[in-house]
């Protein structure tokens, strides 16, 4: 093989990703005096990174596969833009290692350890091995090439229940299935064999014992190409969804000091036996109540998560990450890194919570990111910015630092809670919520703990009838237009009747958010109003009014005032109980459509969301039973089981395997069974 | 312009009586005002609203865009007539906005004698239809109603300005290119009929809509046919079979979205007149208003005062302030929009009639709206006056007032007597809007002047001019009674003889809704008739 050891200093940095890591990967340029270019898909053309960089290069379409995966397109803008590196982010190509040879052939630095690396701990199994080698101890399971069903369903036999089956070739939670009953492993096999397959190319999987109530550690490395390497502690990732972290911290609480220095040990002498040369990170299960860790796999790239640690170590992970791959030498050795203080990160992604963390997408319409002392956000979108379901739901994070553990949990509450995200459902909520489950404030949390302290899914805590009225006034007096000059609008609902006690009344059905549709009236004029929700007379105000994006009254002579955002008839109200969303809807909004309610059926299968049909497990005419899966859908990089409502026949098949169905699609009708023999 | 320095202190005694005196008026009015808009008997209402109708100012609440003003007109019509048992004359008319536009609304009451027109509620149909074709505005006719009151019918149904003149209306309006829309919500037995039939457009309600020229008991009088009254004249019917009725709304809250979407798209513009300039309040609280008029009719007070308390920033360009001083003539903002105003000070003497006419032909030539506020006991009278030529310098004032081309808007704050009325453009001049306060007073003198003109004829026609005292008291009773009563505000608003008693701390709001209106009606233009198929 052809290897490159010397490569050639750069004064251009190509970064080839998007979103947050992107704009992060800037400034880190910047700060090292780097010019840097950006490339982007037809989705991202208006993109917050795209304007940062100092040149944006147009790679292709919106889907992944054609623009920020195409490795010769990217090669080909370094080229045309004379970018001497390339910084991979995460995610993409960032574990890629023909990518990384691709780069070392065309003469560009790939900003990231050497393709062999990559290559090695890219396979779950050689990973393994050379853990073993290392002498870190490495979870129970099966690791073996044969990939027959018969051989997996042996070995899952012998690891028993639970066991996690995992793509090979994955990471970040793809392809990943917890079988907790045997009896399903097959199904859970074919679905993480088919998510492996379409998302990595490949449908190797491997299986792994599940450490019950186990905690997700990992240990942050880093490694110049002269050989030195240090570790910067570790990071507890272990509050995950569907796989997937979302609230991290460094350091890991709650682990005793001889455990950790043994978990230290263990990762840095694995990433020196191997040579690594950049940043990276090893991965454990730290199983709380043996004290035992287990390996489960090293990440060869920068981390979601990595501004924790930079927070306790105050180093720098992306510019040092450039500063290697610039040929230099670490400036500091292990005793010169000290861990002070506590940082905690929150991921804000574009989600439904409530709705098994249904993607969302839409447009930002206001946005205000918290401020203050030790907090810091790293997103990647403005106001204005368009969410589609083509990447990952993460928007941005929120990172903050403080002296200890307990003060960390109610900062990230606060700027969590400070953090204006309006015309799209974030997540925040649901953070806010588990950053105060007793469990994680005690630091006795694990990765079950959501399904544990959620066992029903999460809910949000229902507004209350005081937060509709609130906001269904605030939107009726932002919509009013009381400083017009013509007094038909800045008279409010005048009427020659009112000083005889007969005031109009304005009928409106109120869209709140999580509930159902409400009747609301709002009675008055002139800061005097009547509120009901429901039938139910719920506020009285005077001097009603708006003042700086708050809404101001006087209830019983206390006064009131509520920070609240409009956008596209919607009142983003903040309220003791979160965030209350109410859409008042004129009267030919409601009742003009109400014809068209025939049309919804419960006998189709609809695409809940924007995405690309995987596959089609039915056909016409075939009998199917209620809770069958009927289509699989990838939606922002999930697998979704799309089932059958109603036992029948299928009728008709609208899609196929490769179609991109918009969302309320008709994918698949059915007729029901009893129909057929009512006409029968 | 200069701002007007108030002369006025509100903690005077005088400010502290009137304002006292006058918050009974207020109060009467209140009381009133209550009875006449909320409809007919509890029972009836309750009756109603079981029938899933809704209660007709509500329906239009729904119907206005939710935040906007609704200019009801004449809400006491018929005021103590027919035993004080036809609020508001059983008909709601006013000028509202829907879905953007500027529109006059017609809505039967059938809580009251179930919608049926009397000889008022004619009277105010027809006034509704005036504005629109004056402004013109689409007339969006909520129909609940059963045609004319028949025991009413010599003064409903046959003469020039009776019942057909509104259909009559109704299609000159369309012709001319005003819509006419209908949502019928209850039954429409004959003439009802001919409201929906005559519309460019209709919606009708499943259930309880009816069109049918003759009712069931009509049908089987005249050709002995058993038929019900949904198969008759219902809304399905009329929808899928004879096509009279456009869109079946499946209740009533639907119906009126539909005609919200319909007035969407019925592509009316008006005029831009929007004020260039952000509007200022008056600096003296309208709210004094009542404490500036004087209680006692025989203290004048001065016009300026109501000015202040009425236009924007109290800023007047006066006309002439040193000639025709019982004239107060100038310029103002209202809610933004400039207006010429003409107030009394005092009887009209020649000159002030000449500066009256002389002004209004200004703001004819500027395209001014003009306002007249009414407190005049008449032209001026006596030998000197006539010498004078008071006769044809009165006249010349009316002639400028008749003819002008600009919108007048009328406001009778206090007596409007003879033919002061007629120069300060009263009913008969057709302003555009006249509204009276609670103290205004309309009639030919006033009650004293009244009695006194009528003992002195009668003394006038005995030779020896000895009247019998008990004679000349009953005179004096008898003229003072009528004029008192026919000269009460009540007893005009609930003939029509205005579009509505309104308190003067609201007269602000709504002469700037007036202003807003006639000003951006558009100039006459070209428009097809529909004729319904």
């Amino acid at each position: 093989m052809n290897k490159k050891v010397e490569q050639t200093p750069f004064d251009k940095v190509l970064i080839a990703n998007r979103g947050e890591i992107a704009v992060r990967i800037i400034k880190a340029c910047e700060a090292l005096d780097l010019a840097t270019v950006a490339v982007f898909s037809d989705a991202d053309r208006e993109a917050l990174y795209v304007t940062l960089a100092d040149y944006a290069v147009h790679i292709g379409p919106a889907d992944a596969a054609s623009s920020y995966l195409n490795m010769d397109t990217i090669i080909e803008a370094a080229i045309k833009t004379g970018a001497g590196a390339i910084h991979p982010g995460y995610g993409f190509l960032a574990e890629n290692a023909e990518f990384a040879r691709k780069c070392e052939d065309a003469g560009i630095v790939f900003i990231g350890p050497k393709a062999e690396i990559i290559e090695q701990m890219g396979s779950k199994i050689q990973a393994k091995a050379l853990a073993i080698a290392s002498n870190v101890p490495v979870v129970p399971g099966y690791h073996g090439e044969d990939q027959s069903l018969s051989c997996l369903e042996a070995a899952a036999l012998e690891i028993g229940a639970p066991l996690m089956i995992k793509a090979s070739a994955g990471g970040g939670g793809r392809g990943m299935r917890l079988v907790t009953d045997l009896t399903v492993f097959r199904d859970e096999l074919a679905l993480a064999q088919k998510e492996a397959l379409s998302a990595f190319g490949d449908p190797t999987v491997l299986l792994e014992r599940y450490v019950v109530n186990g905690r997700h550690v990992e240990v942050q490395v880093l490694g110049d190409r002269a050989g030195n390497g240090v570790h910067l502690y570790d990071r507890d990732c272990s509050i995950q969804r569907k796989h997937q972290k979302i609230i991290e911290e460094a350091p890991a609480p709650n682990i005793h000091p001889s455990v950790k220095e043994k978990m230290f040990e263990a990762a840095l002498s694995l990433s020196t036996d191997i040579g690594y040369d950049s940043a990276g990170t090893v991965e454990f299960m730290y199983d709380p109540i043996s004290r035992e860790f287990y390996f489960l796999e090293m990440n060869t790239r920068l981390q979601v998560e990595h501004p924790v640690t930079e927070a306790i170590t105050g180093i720098d992970l992306v510019q040092w990450q450039i500063r290697i791959a610039l040929g230099e030498e670490l400036s500091f050795r292990q005793e010169d890194i000290a861990c002070i203080g506590w940082a905690m990160e929150a991921r804000i992604t574009a989600e439904d919570p409530a709705e098994n963390y249904m993607p969302a997408t839409g447009i930002i319409q206001g946005y205000k990111e918290p401020s203050g002392a030790n907090i810091r956000v790293d997103s990647g979108v403005v106001q204005g910015s368009e969410i589609s379901h083509f990447y990952d739901s993460m928007l941005a994070k929120v990172i903050v630092s403080a002296d200890n553990r307990r003060s960390a949990i109610r900062r990230l509450k606060k700027a969590i809670d400070a953090y204006l995200i309006s015309g799209i459902q974030t997540n925040s909520e649901f953070l806010i919520d588990i950053l105060g489950l007793d469990d994680f404030v005690t630091a006795g949390h694990h990765t079950g703990l959501l399904e544990q302290a959620f066992p029903d899914g999460w809910r949000k805590s229902e507004i209350s009838q005081g937060d509709i009225a609130e906001a269904s006034l605030a939107l009726f007096l932002f919509n009013s237009k009381q400083d017009s000059a013509d007094p038909w609008s800045s008279l409010g609902a005048w009427r020659v009747g009112e000083p005889a006690g007969k005031s109009a009344i304005a009928y409106f059905t109120a869209v709140v958010e999580g509930r159902d549709n409400l009747p609301v009236t709002i009675q008055g004029r002139a800061g005097n109003y009547a509120v009901t929700v429901d039938s139910k007379r719920v506020l009285q105000v005077k001097n009603a009014g708006f003042n700086d994006g708050q809404l101001i009254c006087e209830l019983d002579g206390l006064r009131i005032s509520r920070a609240v955002t409009f956008n596209n008839n919607q009142a983003c109200l903040q309220s003791a109980s979160g965030l209350a969303l109410v859409c008042l809807l004129k009267p030919e909004q409601v009742y003009l459509e109400r014809s068209n309610s025939q049309f919804e059926g419960g006998n189709q299968v609809t695409a809940p969301m924007p995405g690309l049909i995987v596959d089609i497990l039915a056909k016409k005419g075939e009998q199917v039973t209620a809770g069958d899966t009927l289509v699989i859908l990838e939606a922002m990089k999930l697998m979704q089981k799309l089932v059958s409502p109603v036992t029948g026949i299928i009728s008709g098949v609208h899609f196929a395997a490769g179609d991109t169905p918009e969302k309320g699609a008709i994918l698949i009708s059915i007729d029901p069974e009893n129909k057929l023999e009512e006409e029968a | 312009m200069a701002i007007i320095s108030s002369e006025i202190n509100p903690n005077s005694e005088l400010f502290r009586a009137n304002q006292e005196q006058y918050e009974e008026l207020l109060a009467l009015w209140r009381s009133r005002m209550k009875v006449a808009t909320s409809g007919g008997r509890p029972a009836l209402l309750e009756r109603h609203q079981s029938r899933g109708k809704i209660l007709v100012r509500d329906r239009i609440d729904r119907l206005v865009d939710a935040g906007t003003a609704f200019l009801e007109l004449s809400p006491m019509a018929a005021w103590g007539q027919y035993d004080n048992e036809l609020p508001s004359a059983g008909i709601v008319t006013g000028i509202g906005i829907v879905s953007g536009y500027s529109c006059v609304i017609i809505a039967n009451d059938a809580t009251v004698k179930g919608g049926s027109f009397f000889h008022e509620t004619v009277k105010k149909h027809i006034r509704a239809q005036e504005i629109a074709e004056a402004q013109r505005l689409p007339v969006l006719y909520l129909v609940d109603c059963g045609g004319a009151y028949l025991p009413e019918q010599d003064r409903v149904f046959p003469d020039r300005d009776h019942f057909g003149n509104t259909f009559f209306r109704q299609c000159q309006l369309s012709a001319a290119g005003i819509p006419q829309i209908s949502v019928v919500f209850g039954g429409c037995t004959a003439g009802g009929a001919y409201i929906p039939a005559l519309s460019d457009q209709v919606i009708m309600v499943e259930g309880n809509a009816r069109i049918h020229l003759g009712g069931p008991s009509i049908v089987k009088v005249a050709i002995n046919e058993d038929v019900d009254g949904e198969t008759l004249g219902g809304a399905r019917m009329h929808t899928t079979v004879s096509g009279v009725n456009d869109h079946l709304a499946a209740d009533e809250e639907q119906a009126l979205a539909i005609l919200r979407d319909i007035v969407a798209d019925l592509n009316m513009e008006r005029r831009d007149i929007t004020p260039l300039n952000p509007i200022q309040k008056p600096l003296y609280d309208p709210a004094e208003l009542i404490g500036v008029i004087n209680h006692d009719k025989k203290i004048p007070y001065d016009a300026r005062e109501i000015i202040a308390r009425l236009v924007d920033g109290s800023a007047f360009q006066e006309f002439k302030p040193e000639w025709g001083a019982s004239l107060v003539c100038g310029w103002a903002k209202i809610h933004g929009q400039p207006v010429g105003i003409l107030g009394n000070n005092g009887a009209l003497f020649s000159e002030s009639s000449l500066k009256g006419a002389h002004f209004i032909q200004l703001c004819d030539q500027r395209n001014i709206p003009l306002l007249f506020l009414h407190n005049i006991t008449g032209f001026m009278v006596g030998t000197e006056a006539e010498r004078g030529g008071i006769a044809k310098n009165s006249a010349k004032m009316v002639y400028a007032m008749s003819t002008a081309r600009v919108p007048r808007l009328s406001l009778v704050i206090g007596g409007s007597y003879g033919a002061g009325n007629y120069g300060m453009c009263g009913r008969g001049f057709r302003p555009d809007f006249l509204f009276a306060w609670p103290s205004a007073q309309v009639a030919t003198m006033s009650a004293d002047i009244a009695s006194n003109v009528m003992l002195e004829l009668r003394r006038s026609k005995q030779a020896d001019g000895d009247v019998p005292k008990e004679e000349l008291d009953e005179i004096e009773k008898s003229v003072r009674d009528q004029y008192g009563t026919q000269s009460d505000p009540y007893y005009a608003t609930s003939r029509l003889w205005d579009d509505g008693i309104i308190a003067p701390e609201q007269s602000r709001d709504v002469l700037g809704l007036c202003l807003t209106l006639v000003r951006s009606t558009p100039e006459n233009d070209k428009f097809s008739p529909v004729y319904r198929m």
